[in-house]
């Protein structure tokens, strides 16, 4: 099964919004692993008690659909280069799961433009959720129609460069 | 609410003592306009920082004390872009 790494962007936009009667992350999860970093949980369970999208993470996480995995320490130069940015805990930790040798091959689901662009500079393999959307209806794993629903329902989250892209992606 | 003590400098005393006769609110309520403009000049500036890509979303939230939940839900509730991603 496919593993994808994702900080905290793209797990709420995947909680806001039900395309076809299921949360955007469930259909993820049909086909995926969902990794997040303990630095993430932490967020979610502060905001679980005061926002239903929060719940929905926190429900995943508890019954282990989601898991939660702390970044271990990482040799070189990584560390100082992370600290050299304004990133939060999250992106930061969510970069550092890249480099753990058991997530070897997991995407990273980053939409924060910095951290993007700082996963970039490393080297580390990434996604915004609306460029994995159409990947994995490219490779079977979502249906096309699907796929450009979700694109369609996540609009607010993005600019609209970005979403009209992706549904070309889709055609 | 919270309640916190905190000792005004002179100046600001003045200019809380001068707010509140202007708007006719007790000193309490000076000083709880007061923060509340702070936090908004912050929330602005750091905004506009994040915009830029200066820093990220999830610095951002933590530098307002927030977790990256509550700061997504504060932008949208002002019709502000959660994204800072260009086009």
């Amino acid at each position: 099964m496919r593993r994808l790494i994702f900080d905290a962007s793209p797990l709420i936009t995947a909680c806001k919004f039900r395309v076809q009667g299921q949360l955007v992350l469930d259909h993820l999860l049909a086909t995926s692993r969902i990794i997040i970093p303990s630095s993430v949980q932490n967020e979610v369970v502060i905001s679980s008690r005061q926002f239903a999208d929060a719940q929905e993470a926190e429900q995943r996480i508890s019954t282990g659909a989601i898991d939660v995995v702390v970044p271990t320490a990482v040799s070189g130069n990584v560390p100082i280069i992370l600290g050299l940015y304004g990133l939060g805990d999250g992106e930061r930790d969510a970069i550092l799961l890249t480099y753990r040798t058991d997530l070897d091959g997991a995407w990273l689901v980053m939409d924060d433009y910095l951290g993007y662009l700082v996963s970039d500079r490393l080297g580390v393999k990434k996604l915004f959720l609306l460029d994995l959307i159409p990947r994995l209806a490219a490779q079977g794993d979502l249906d096309r129609a699907l796929a450009a629903e979700i694109v369609e329902a996540t609009r607010p989250r993005y600019a609209p460069a970005f979403v009209e892209h992706s549904l070309l992606l889709l055609k | 609410m919270d309640t916190v003590t905190v000792e005004l400098k002179p100046r600001v005393k003045q200019l809380v003592e001068r707010q509140s006769q202007a708007a006719q609110i007790s000193p309490e309520q000076a000083v709880q306009e007061l923060i509340e403009l702070g936090f908004e000049i912050r929330l602005k500036e750091l905004y506009e920082r994040y915009r830029r890509a200066d820093c990220s979303f999830g610095y951002l939230a933590q530098a307002m004390g927030m977790t990256t939940w509550e700061l997504t839900h504060l932008l949208e509730e002002r019709g502000w872009p959660t994204h800072n991603l260009p086009g």
